[in-house]
């Protein structure tokens, strides 16, 4: 069977003040790997302008949106073309928190008959200081990714009995690496939160059994491989 | 539609925190390309592997500059040149395709069929001058937003050769940014550009490969080069 393209979107830097080649896009080698070792082959999705060519992302079978620090556009941009084109999406981290934005915009897009252009649209919600899209702050959630001492990052997520990723795992609870300052606060009725920390925070976000969100890292230890296995069938 | 166009990225490895284990795609390769109309796509590699599906998708392959050579710079080379796919190398990758030359024509003297990669670290281990580049003075210039003219320097063209066709003239003026420089060409390349002081700085074979010491993507000043990739 051909193997799953599987279009990566990285984090990035384009604003860099002085060294021009201080700009660029910034790919974790520990997702594609991830991905390989799940049997798919990933392809890394480069922006130009804020934005990657429609082109590209027609080459992909499904998509990760990796963590990071900065939002723009084409992470929005990927959530979307994923969930209107129905094809797999993973978001890990941010990602996660991409793809809780992206259901909250598509859903206001729907409600109002707004045509619009998604990221004018966050813009607008986030200025507003709208809960959809503006984020949450958790405290006890970063910790840096020293090699060799993941154990000590680990927490537990509760997960929904029944639910896609608790079926993925054959558990109802993981031990997943944590390492951000904020997370989703009012999630879109369409979207089902299937695992949150103890302290309430949400860490799971799925989508029928084609859109699974992430905000601990599978990708750092290798010792969640179900969930990469699922992006990559 | 564009073509698509697998760029071979800068990278680093085995940092402390793991996040720093990044392939690095600098935005003025992706952006001059896309000016020309080719839809860059990022070539991620694993344990420094390519798949080949990936490779397969790709009209054109293009070689990034960088300090971390890998298995996966020779792998791509090696892809389009055995696919007669466009191959384009700046700075590191026009280095990558001086030494996948030369190691092809070792092995091919010595009648050796082996990984290529194997084979590199083999000849380099020898201090092998075929791939162990030539350290030069002056070539190493810092380039900062808006003083791109500042890191250039000229850039002698051989008349008739296909770098001057595209760049319809014998002589320009680019970015340079490197330290080393290829030295003992192998006799399939064309050395078509070198600077005052003698430095290879472009190498072509037949009309779908060439190889760039400079770097026409820092700024819009040398389109026609991407374009050739591109169209």
């Amino acid at each position: 069977m051909k193997k799953k393209i599987i279009g990566v979107v990285a984090h990035g830097i384009f604003d860099s003040p002085d060294e021009k080649v201080l700009d660029h896009c910034k790919f974790n080698a520990n997702y594609s790997k991830q991905i390989e070792l799940a049997g798919g082959v990933p392809l890394g999705l480069l922006p130009v302008d804020g934005y990657i060519p429609e082109q590209a992302l027609a080459l992909c079978d499904g998509f990760l949106i990796c963590g990071g620090t900065a939002s723009w556009p084409y992470q929005l941009q990927t959530a979307c073309y994923a969930i209107t084109h129905h094809k797999p999406l993973m978001g890990i981290c941010l990602g996660c928190q991409t793809i809780h934005r992206a259901f909250n915009l598509l859903d206001e897009m729907e409600r109002t008959g707004e045509q619009t252009d998604v990221w004018s649209l966050f813009c607008r919600l986030r200025d507003a200081g709208d809960p959809r899209v503006v984020l949450g702050r958790v405290e006890g959630h970063f910790h840096p990714f020293v090699k060799g001492k993941f154990y000590e990052i680990r927490h537990t997520v509760y997960l929904t009995p029944g639910s896609r990723v608790a079926a993925l795992m054959g558990t109802d609870r993981l031990e997943g690496c944590t390492s951000h300052n904020y997370c989703a606060q009012q999630v879109s009725p369409r979207l089902t939160v299937s695992g949150r920390t103890e302290d309430g925070t949400v860490e799971v976000l799925e989508y029928e059994d084609w859109v699974l969100g992430t905000q601990f890292h599978p990708e750092l230890e290798g010792r969640l491989p179900q969930l990469f296995e699922w992006l990559c069938k | 539609m564009g073509k698509i166009i697998g760029l071979v990225s800068n990278s680093r490895l085995n940092q402390d925190l793991v996040n720093n284990d990044q392939y690095l795609f600098s935005n003025n390769y992706i952006k001059r390309l896309r000016a020309q109309g080719g839809t860059p796509i990022g070539l991620l590699p694993v344990e420094g592997r390519l798949e080949e599906d990936v490779l397969e998708m790709c009209d054109a392959i293009l070689i990034c500059g960088g300090t971390n050579f890998t298995p996966a710079h020779l792998q791509a080379a090696h892809h389009a040149v055995t696919h007669g796919k466009p191959l384009m190398g700046i700075c590191l990758g026009c280095q990558t395709i001086h030494r996948y030359f030369n190691i092809m024509d070792a092995m091919a003297e010595e009648g050796v069929q082996e990984d290529i990669w194997s084979y590199y670290r083999k000849m380099k281990d020898a201090g092998d001058p075929r791939v162990v580049l030539a350290k030069v003075e002056g070539h190493g210039k810092d380039v900062y937003r808006g003083k791109e003219d500042e890191a250039k320097h000229e850039v002698f063209l051989t008349p008739g050769s296909r770098i001057a066709e595209l760049n319809g003239g014998d002589k320009l003026n680019a970015c340079t940014c490197h330290k080393y420089a290829a030295q003992h060409v192998s006799p399939r390349l064309t050395v078509s550009g070198r600077t005052e002081d003698g430095t290879v700085e472009v190498l072509e074979y037949g009309d779908k490969v060439l190889g760039v010491q400079f770097h026409p993507e820092m700024d819009d000043k040398l389109p026609q080069l991407l374009r050739w990739l591109c169209e």
